[in-house]
């Protein structure tokens, strides 16, 4: 079996690149951020592909932490679906037992302070996050990460050494600039809450000139200015803020006006888009540990088991994108069915031009040996996501090769 | 096992005990016997009130939303009485009996006998939010329901019996899903305003409804127009005039839930608070003549702490800590933290939920019914906050949330600190059911502050205060001579020692309810009350000094006595 860092590093962008205001599906469904609307019968057939998989990768994932459970790789994939199906507490259940063997894996640590953080816990979001730095010195942005915790439970003066001293380090400035971004912002904040308004707006707009669409950036500014005593400005940052929010509300007003009488479905639209990904690096995770422990069948098993899996789930739903991907990479990464794997891919792209698509097709193709089609392909994929090292990689090694 | 790991295991468990013992020494000194403590006692009450949601299994949006709760003295016998509001059977629904609205008249001792058919208080709208005064000015309260479908005024005759009056005065106010509602005096003329928030427009044939996992679910009221709320002019007749438009509130459109007017800013006129459902809370700040501009964005209440959309539930405002300005408290959506804002005093809020752990333990479930009382009566304001979900599928699909959950009580400790004491507060505190409207008053007149709380689907929850402690208080009525009658909007200020508190009258408060008209203030160790400031609507100021702790006193304006 031909391996391949996609998915690994794709879980591992996942943890890294923590989003603070990530939420769970039970706030989507409420704040009706990522509703899939549609006619009944098409919302049914989305909730039966989601449901299908879901029963899917349960099973699979409990028989890997029951056969492996000292592989960290199955204990992220396996906290990962936990937490996109809204139950964060399994997930905070499968990474305590995960991180009796790992207890100095930092991706590990992380994943238990994300969902820590995300259930309001944060002290112990800052005790696992303080883990991961003390394994993994180098891994910058989890200060802001503790620093966002410690200011969401009132320690103002800690969150703002923390971040003081991470910026100070030698290596913050060769961060990427949405992590150093964030870390003045939330200087900015600490500095806030400390009622220090000049060091506290000096920060914001040092966060803006790094990223000048920070979210909620306007707002910050706009609120320090008013404790400068200047409305005016004030008024001006707050008044794009609040242009901001209204466009995104109307935007929602406008997709409810559009479909009064249907189904809206809030969540098998966001599941349908993780679970494919989630079934697929199982597997191969999977038949890679079986494989190393002489169990060849157990396998080869477990790969066909995931394509199938795909496949059926095509079958009941097939406007899903994610699934074609996906069911295209195992047949890549196995090295089999390539014609077919070119076809899902394309598929996957007529149906969705994400960067991800375009990435896989770029690899289908260039496994079929046409490279003027991979090169195409990948640098679609760059044009949406430029700022993606992956990608950027692969792309410079195709354009090396001759053929 | 190798030597590393025992060395290892021995060291984490030395570090656990020393930690364990620091903890038991920091709770241990503060709180570990919190000073407050509830009683269930709703079986031996005699309320049998159950409420309903109206719903048929369609999910239409107002079932979730209902119903706010009101504590009054309906018939002026000094003891407070409490009025639950009720659904209706919505399209689909059918009851064999029709629900209404329910009024239990206080027979001292946690006895409530229901009085509900000889008050005419039976209204069998579909219930959302209540507010009461004295509009008239006749020295009886009246009472407001804000409905979905057409709004009732209900004056009361005096006799104990109440009059629908609607038509009348003309303030029934079409035909929204309405939420929270409030008397006040807009242009201190001595006459009782009302302010009427709506939540959505809704229309049967216009209903949205999700799926969540396969299962049928709430919709965000996103899904709905949101209309603009309500102002109207009391004419000093028994009518009122629609002034939404000429006053400013119209040109606001809102998802309104909980709704208090209270002078925020301190220039003596009432403004008004509305906190909206995922959308940017309003503040309305009152140019003294019924004039108003909308200024919850500069103000620093429209959003959170990082400015951030709420799903705003209830308010309720007053002094926490004790600096002379009127601060608010806001229930939120589940995975959002109710928020606390504090007033900095030149016309500004800033968030302080962090940084001073008022929102402990509100994070996993919504919250609903809130209020800032002195339970402990130490001198400072704890806050009790009711919870529960709206989806009542939410355990199929969610480990962290669930339908029915336990109320939060924030205990005060004096230094604009709060300590969520939950579960230290009694087996009041354990129940749990999915709460809504939450108010607050002495119902035995013992001198502490019990709660009533109304739930969804449910029989409400009556809470008892059994707190142990020697803390004195005074609580006060107050009548107004120029100002309204029963005072809505006076202020007054109660000084003991180094100790300063101050307090308004609202009608209209919480989660879609209303308590709160006898005034009560914890005085800790002082048995009297250096000073007494009343600053009525009208503009009189009196001044009582000397008084004795641990009674009910009745102030009247321009007096300068008590009663």
């Amino acid at each position: 079996m031909d391996t391949h860092p996609y998915h690994s590093q794709r879980q591992s962008a996942n943890t890294r690149n923590r989003n603070v205001s990530a939420i769970l599906i039970g706030v989507a469904i409420w704040l009706f951020s990522n509703p899939a609307i549609s006619a009944a019968g098409e919302s049914t057939a989305r909730q039966q592909a989601a449901g299908f998989l879901k029963d899917q990768i349960s099973a699979v994932s409990k028989q890997l932490l029951k056969d492996f459970p000292e592989d960290a790789e199955t204990i992220k994939s396996a906290t990962i679906f936990h937490r996109q199906c809204n139950t964060p507490g399994k997930a905070m259940k499968v990474l305590e037992k995960g991180l009796k063997y790992n207890p100095r894996n930092a991706e590990l640590c992380d994943l238990m302070g994300q969902i820590a953080f995300e259930m309001g816990e944060y002290d112990k979001a800052i005790t696992y996050w303080e883990k991961a730095l003390k394994v993994s010195p180098s891994w910058l942005n989890l200060n802001n990460n503790i620093a966002d915790a410690m200011l969401s439970s009132g320690k103002n003066s800690e969150a703002v050494k923390q971040l003081e001293e991470s910026i100070a380090n030698k290596n913050f400035k060769a961060l990427p600039a949405p992590y150093r971004s964030r870390s003045y912002f939330l200087l900015g904040q600490g500095y806030m809450q400390l009622g220090k308004y000049e060091e506290a707006k000096n920060h914001y707009e040092k966060a803006l000139k790094i990223n000048p669409k920070y979210r909620r950036g306007n707002y910050w500014l706009g609120k320090v200015y008013l404790r400068l005593k200047q409305p005016v400005k004030a008024k001006q940052h707050m008044q794009i803020h609040r242009k901001q929010l209204t466009a995104k509300a109307d935007r929602r007003s406008d997709l409810a006006e559009k479909n009064k009488l249907a189904v809206i479905d809030m969540s098998s639209n966001v599941e349908l888009k993780a679970f494919p990904e989630i079934m697929a690096g199982l597997c191969l995770r999977g038949s890679e540990l079986y494989g190393a422990h002489n169990k060849t069948k157990k396998s080869e098993k477990l790969l066909a088991q995931g394509k199938e899996a795909l496949r059926k789930a095509i079958t009941i739903y097939s406007k899903q994108s994610d699934i074609y991907r996906e069911l295209g990479f195992l047949y890549l990464v196995t090295n089999s069915n390539l014609s077919d794997a070119r076809e899902l891919a394309e598929k996957a792209v007529a149906l969705e031009g994400s960067a991800k698509n375009y990435f896989v097709l770029s690899l289908i193709c260039d496994r079929n040996f046409d490279r003027t089609n991979a090169i195409i392909a990948i640098r679609k994929a760059l044009e949406l996501e430029p700022g993606n090292g992956m990608y950027r990689q692969k792309y410079n090694e195709m354009k090396k090769r001759k053929r | 096992m190798a030597a590393t790991t025992i060395f290892c295991k021995n060291m984490i468990l030395r570090y656990s005990a020393v930690i364990i013992l620091l903890c038991v020494n920091v709770v241990g000194t503060q709180y570990a016997t919190a000073s407050i403590a509830f009683k269930d006692v709703t079986k031996k009450t005699g309320i049998t009130f159950k409420h309903t949601d109206g719903g048929s299994g369609k999910f239409y949006i107002m079932e979730t939303v209902t119903a706010g709760v009101a504590l009054f003295d309906y018939d002026n016998d000094g003891d407070i009485d409490i009025y639950f509001l009720n659904g209706s059977a919505l399209k689909g629904a059918k009851y064999k009996t029709p629900p209404r609205n329910a009024l239990y008249r206080n027979d001292g001792n946690f006895k409530f006998t229901d009085v509900t058919d000889e008050s005419g208080l039976g209204d069998t709208g579909f219930g959302l939010g209540v507010a009461v005064a004295d509009y008239d000015n006749d020295g009886d309260l009246d009472v407001y329901l804000n409905n979905y479908g057409p709004n009732v005024l209900y004056s009361n005759n005096g006799d104990g019996s109440f009059s629908d009056v609607t038509k009348k005065a003309g303030v029934g106010d079409g035909n929204h899903v309405g939420a929270g509602t409030c008397f006040f005096d807009m242009d201190n003329d001595g006459d009782l305003d009302l302010y009427v928030s709506k939540y959505v427009t809704f229309s049967y044939e216009k209903n949205v409804t999700i799926t969540v996992e396969g299962f049928d679910a709430y919709v965000n009221p996103g899904a709905y127009v949101f209309p603009s709320d309500s102002l109207y002019r009391n004419n000093g007749d028994g009518t009122f005039t629609d002034v939404s438009k000429e006053s400013g509130i119209a040109d606001h459109r809102g998802s309104g839930m909980g709704t208090i007017c209270a002078d925020y800013d301190n220039d003596g006129d009432t403004d008004v608070f509305v906190a909206n459902d995922s959308m940017e809370n309003f503040l309305f700040q009152n140019d003294g003549k019924g004039n108003f501009e909308e200024v919850g964005l500069l103000a620093g209440t429209a959003y959170d702490f990082n400015g951030k959309v709420l799903g705003n539930m209830g308010v309720d405002c007053a002094d926490y800590d004790n600096d002379g300005l009127l601060d608010f408290y806001v229930t939120s959506y589940s995975q959002q933290w109710a928020t606390l804002y504090k007033n900095l005093g030149d016309g500004m809020f800033e968030d302080v939920t962090f940084s001073t752990g008022a929102g402990k333990e509100t994070f996993s479930n919504p919250t609903w019914g809130t209020g800032f009382a002195d339970f402990d009566n130490d001198g400072d304001r704890d806050i009790f906050v009711a919870a529960g979900h709206l989806q009542p599928n939410i355990e199929k699909y969610s480990d962290q949330m669930t339908f029915n959950a336990r109320n939060e009580l924030l205990m005060n400790i004096g230094d604009g600190k709060f300590v969520n004491i939950t579960e230290k507060a009694g087996k009041g505190l354990r129940v749990k059911l999915s709460s809504r409207g939450a108010v607050f008053g002495d119902l035995d007149n013992d001198g502490d502050i019990d709660a009533v709380i109304l739930n969804t689907k449910s029989k409400p929850t009556i809470l008892r205060n059994d707190s142990a402690n020697n803390n004195h208080w005074i609580a006060i009525n107050l009548k107004g001579v120029k100002s309204s009658r029963d005072g809505t909007g006076a202020r007054v200020k109660v000084v003991t020692g180094k100790l300063s508190q101050i307090d308004e009258i609202h009608s209209g408060r919480s989660y879609q309810s209303h308590y709160g008209r006898r005034l009560h203030f914890g005085l800790g160790k002082h048995k009297k009350i250096d000073r007494i400031e009343v600053k009525w609507p009208s503009g009189t100021v009196d001044v009582l000094k000397d008084i004795s702790a641990d009674k009910l006193i009745t102030i009247t304006e321009g007096k300068n006595t008590i009663k």
